[in-house]
């Protein structure tokens, strides 16, 4: 049971490097699977508060269901790169990603009008 | 939000759907990945139904068009003053429309390739505004 709860990480040697660079992100993937949805959240909402927060400066008025539409398809294109690489991301986060940014695309088409 | 603004955004709504979809699938099918995202049953079944909703969308519209303009004219009530050319030259003039629309939007499709799904969408919300705008000539003469 202990060996269960305490198994020991791969190193980077245990994979096989001649594949590149690729090696790396799968291996902090395996390590801790919440990395890649922690990078993808992180990206969302740096992106949604970014354009948000520039257009009400520029503009004095920021429209958040265009910046929630915007970082969602950020966010989709990004996971859906991240698919090509094999083991990166799972099929549920794919998924998601695609749930949010239609979830943005609706608050944009159907409650973000003045 | 009146009903043809809703309407237009459900229409595009579903359409972005279907592009956000279709362009990760195109873009995991091209480079060979083993498990693309159209695999998953759930996923797979909307992008279906969504499919299958934007076409019988744009069906119903022809059909709506179709008894609109069979409709008889209106007739005049008490004090009220009704003019019958008006109503038959807003129905002319909407089969009109459509038609110049689907011989471009054919042109269109053709010459740059696009998926037949996205003018079919945009047909069904030319169509339904055509009918609300006849409606609203006929209603008010505006």
């Amino acid at each position: 049971m202990f060996n269960i709860l305490f198994m020991p990480y791969r190193t980077l040697d245990q994979y096989n490097q001649s594949e590149g660079i690729p090696i790396v992100l799968q291996a902090a993937a395996e390590t801790a699977p919440i990395l890649i949805p922690l990078i993808l959240f992180g990206l969302f909402t740096i992106v949604m508060l970014s354009t948000y927060f520039s257009q009400r400066r520029l503009t004095g008025r920021g429209n958040f269901a265009a910046s929630f539409a915007v970082a969602g398809y950020v966010l989709v294109i990004v996971a859906f790169v991240m698919s090509l690489i094999p083991n990166i991301i799972t099929t549920t986060v794919l998924i998601a990603c695609v749930v949010i940014s239609i979830i943005g695309t609706m608050f944009l088409l159907l409650a973000g009008r003045d | 939000m009146n009903f043809k603004g809703f309407f237009i955004g459900m229409v595009l709504l579903s359409l972005f759907s279907v592009s956000i979809i279709m362009f990760g699938f195109t873009l995991q099918a091209d480079n060979n990945v083993n498990q693309t995202i159209l695999d998953n049953p759930q996923l797979n079944r909307t992008f279906g139904q969504i499919n299958q909703t934007i076409y019988s969308a744009h069906a119903n519209a022809s059909g709506a068009r179709g008894s609109f303009e069979q409709e008889q004219n209106p007739v005049e009530g008490v004090g009220e003053i009704t003019f019958t050319s008006i109503t038959t030259a807003g129905k002319n003039f909407g089969s009109l429309t459509v038609g110049i629309m689907n011989i471009i939007f054919i042109t269109i499709q053709q010459t740059l390739g696009i998926p037949p799904i996205v003018i079919i969408a945009l047909s069904t919300i030319i169509i339904i505004s055509i009918i609300l705008l006849i409606w609203r000539v006929i209603k008010a003469g505006e």
